[in-house]
């Protein structure tokens, strides 16, 4: 018998009432190290190092996570196909269904294409500056969205900052980078600033986002700026970091208030990586060669 | 193998299940709302075995957690520590309440660590101490309706899971 355990732990069936609380201590020192891990990602983005490579490990946890779906569309795909042929053998009307639903599949590849070639209409210049990547995970917290792709090492050579693109126009950029995984910050998170030009009044600005589904805002206008309601932003590319010409909001709401020396602009999102699966990375040259 | 080790291995391997079912991607707004099934599997642990779960076990989870959903590295471990103490402080109390009870405390302690998450640690917002807006505490109270309504599957499950597999 553990010198902890108590004798009714032997007497009573239900042991669990003899059992100790953990020690104080050992939960003060837990709570210490966390505290520790919490500010040394806030100081020192320790977490932008580790956090891909810990991802990569995770990666195995996603596929199995999506191995149930893949193989019950597995099996609905060969009961079904079973059906097609038993009703082909039977009835031409049968055949006409099974037409019908190689068809609706014919559409979804053609509407995946349809996606894809506007995605690499948007690519400007040389095309070879571009990798495609795949969504794997977005994170729960939609406040700080972040996006994971999967990486091909072999093939792609991207790296931290470079900018990712959806057929819309800009939605982030890399923050981190492991073997097999890459972590994007949204254009829509409350950390990412992003130097933007208007369309018509030409005006220079940065935007800050809000979270996913939100508005976001620009910073720091002046009363006397002139932007106009609906006029689209482009991003500028001062900073470095975005390339620019590339659209990323419209402007939604412009208010005036007299207790503010600023002006309140919001501005909605032209893109979402919500219901899309695949983005562009634009290797950034001057951070890459 | 040696009984001790056999349980826990077992319960790691309940909880890893938590960990497959949180790192499914949803493709709408549900994945905003969905209830975190490793806190749910922590905390029914805690409550039905708590000298097999520890400290150590909340902490890894939590890191893991953070590294899956790219959250402030330790900051899912604090809270996870937090609720395994406050779990095996009050687990006398908590697992005799008829299952709706805890179901109820479960959306409070929900709607807690959602609201934490909300917190903004990197200063993004030079006003605000949290992020958090209408929005998101809608989404916040569908999280905590979600993850109490879906207490009673997990607790039910994972206690046919221990007395099938678990010997104490």
């Amino acid at each position: 018998m553990l010198r902890k355990e108590h004798k009714v732990s032997h007497i009573s069936s239900e042991a669990i009432f003899a059992t100790p609380t953990m020690k104080p201590a050992k939960v003060l020192l837990s709570l210490v190290f966390c505290f520790l891990l919490i500010l040394t990602d806030i100081n020192y983005k320790s977490s932008e190092i580790l956090r891909a490579y810990g991802k990569d490990i995770l990666t195995p946890v996603i596929y199995i996570a999506k191995s149930p779906v893949f193989i019950f569309n597995k099996v609905i795909d060969f009961f079904n196909s079973r059906q097609d042929l038993r009703f082909t053998i039977n009835a031409l009307e049968q055949e006409n269904l099974k037409l019908k639903s190689k068809n609706s599949l014919m559409n979804e590849i053609s509407f995946k294409n349809r996606r894809l070639n506007s995605l690499e209409e948007s690519i400007e210049g040389n095309q070879n500056n571009y990798y495609l990547v795949k969504k794997k995970f977005l994170s729960t917290n939609d406040l700080k969205p972040v996006m994971t792709v999967g990486v091909n090492s072999r093939e792609e050579v991207f790296t931290k900052n470079n900018a990712v693109l959806s057929e819309k126009g800009l939605l982030g950029r890399i923050i981190s980078q492991g073997l097999l995984n890459a972590e994007v910050m949204l254009v829509q998170d409350s950390r990412s600033l992003v130097p933007v030009v208007s369309s018509t009044s030409r005006l220079h600005a940065i935007l800050q986002g809000s979270g996913l589904s939100r508005l976001g805002h620009l910073n720091n206008i002046k009363k006397s700026a002139e932007f106009k309601i609906g006029e689209e932003l482009y991003s500028s590319g001062l900073g470095g970091v975005y390339p620019s010409g590339y659209p990323v909001a419209k402007i939604k709401t412009i208010k005036d208030n007299p207790d503010s020396e600023f002006l309140d602009i919001q501005v909605s999102f032209l893109q979402s990586p919500i219901d899309q699966d695949y983005f562009l990375v634009k290797k950034n040259i001057q951070t890459n060669e | 193998m040696n009984k001790a080790l056999k349980n826990r291995l077992l319960i790691y391997l309940c909880l890893f299940i938590g960990l497959i079912i949180d790192s499914y991607n949803f493709s709408n707004i549900f994945q905003f709302i969905k209830p975190s099934f490793v806190l749910l599997i922590l905390i029914y642990w805690n409550m039905a075995l708590p000298d097999k779960v520890g400290i150590t076990t909340a902490l890894l989870f939590g890191v893991l957690i953070d590294l899956l959903d790219s959250s402030l590295l330790g900051l899912h471990g604090l809270l996870f520590v937090l609720i395994t103490y406050l779990c095996q402080r009050f687990f006398y109390q908590f697992r005799i309440t008829p299952i709706w009870q805890q179901s109820f405390l479960i959306f409070i302690l929900a709607i807690i660590v959602k609201q934490i998450l909300a917190f903004d640690f990197l200063d993004s917002e030079v006003n605000r101490t949290n992020l958090s807006d209408n929005y998101y505490f809608i989404n916040t109270f569908y999280y905590a309706i979600l993850s109490s309504i879906s207490w009673a599957p997990v607790y039910y499950l994972c206690r046919l899971y221990r007395r099938r597999w678990v010997k104490t």
